[in-house]
């Protein structure tokens, strides 16, 4: 499993609606009270329409060691209530770490969303730690 | 240089939940104290996009959605029901903003991260104001500047 664990691997691809009543849920959630464009970190929604489990094990990572070490959007265009967004997921890095703990792994992942019209409206970048075992 | 600071109310075991259904994070480690306790935690803890979309609703706030180029945040710690954050921004240059959330109970920091808006742009030309998509145009025009 491991060995595909590298840059340019297409983890998956999704595609979903910005729903009204998905961005009032989400930014009543978290206190944000701009509703007219999407919440700076909305895009983590996609999470309805992944298979987080399946990514996990595509990369060949274990799960109860992993972490989430941070997150990062640039914004190209605006999203809106009634857009469709597409998000293509790829491994853009990996990296080995040794520690005093043993070699830690860490994953960068990117993901461009598209809206409907065709034009880049994010990019996002999480990192994926897998702890020392 | 332009400063932000900004108290969260309490974070609750509600808004965890509430996050979840809203994002689409049912990693029971949020959400499910028996489980949580079972792996070895006090108690459920909040999801670390919970902590970067509270501090995105303080830059969004402070800074303005459209304005932003980017967000990032790095996760240093958890968040516990019952704590408040303190979200801090400072601007370090004339478009970079860094980003801090520290819990106020114990001054620990939870979160750093940065936001950078836009480069300022000159007033629109008076032919914009006849273009149909006003919102979507200014915006395409940010981009390709």
């Amino acid at each position: 499993m491991r060995e595909r664990l590298a840059p340019g691997l297409l983890v998956d691809e999704v595609e979903f609606p910005v729903e009204e009543g998905k961005v009032m849920e989400f930014a009543r959630a978290v206190g944000d009270t701009d509703l007219d464009t999407a919440p700076l970190t909305f895009t983590a929604v996609a999470a309805h329409w992944r298979d987080q489990a399946a990514m996990v094990e595509l990369l060949g990572l274990e799960l109860p060691r992993i972490v989430i070490g941070g997150s990062e959007w640039e914004y190209h265009a605006p999203v809106e209530i009634g857009d469709r967004l597409r998000g293509r997921r790829v491994v853009s890095a990996v990296e080995e770490k040794a520690s005093a703990r043993g070699s830690m792994t860490i994953v960068t992942l990117q993901t461009h969303f598209h809206r409907g019209d065709g034009a880049l409206a994010v990019v996002q970048r999480d990192t994926v730690i897998e702890l020392p075992g | 240089m332009g400063a932000f600071e900004q108290l969260t109310p309490p974070v609750t075991r509600t808004q965890i939940v509430r996050f979840a259904g809203a994002a689409g994070d049912f990693n029971p480690m949020h959400h499910d104290e028996t489980f949580a306790q079972a792996n070895g935690q006090p108690s459920v803890f909040a999801m670390g996009q919970l902590t970067a979309a509270l501090l995105g609703s303080a830059v969004t706030e402070w800074l303005g959605r459209c304005n932003l180029a980017g967000y990032s945040v790095r996760f240093k710690e958890k968040v516990w029901p019952g704590d408040c954050l303190m979200l801090t921004g400072r601007q370090v240059d004339e478009r970079r903003w860094d980003l801090k959330g520290v819990r106020e109970v114990d001054d620990v920091v939870v979160v750093t991260g940065w936001a950078i808006v836009r480069p300022s742009q000159p007033s629109p030309p008076e032919a914009a104001s006849t273009e149909t998509d006003g919102a979507r145009s200014s915006a395409s025009a940010i981009r390709s500047s």
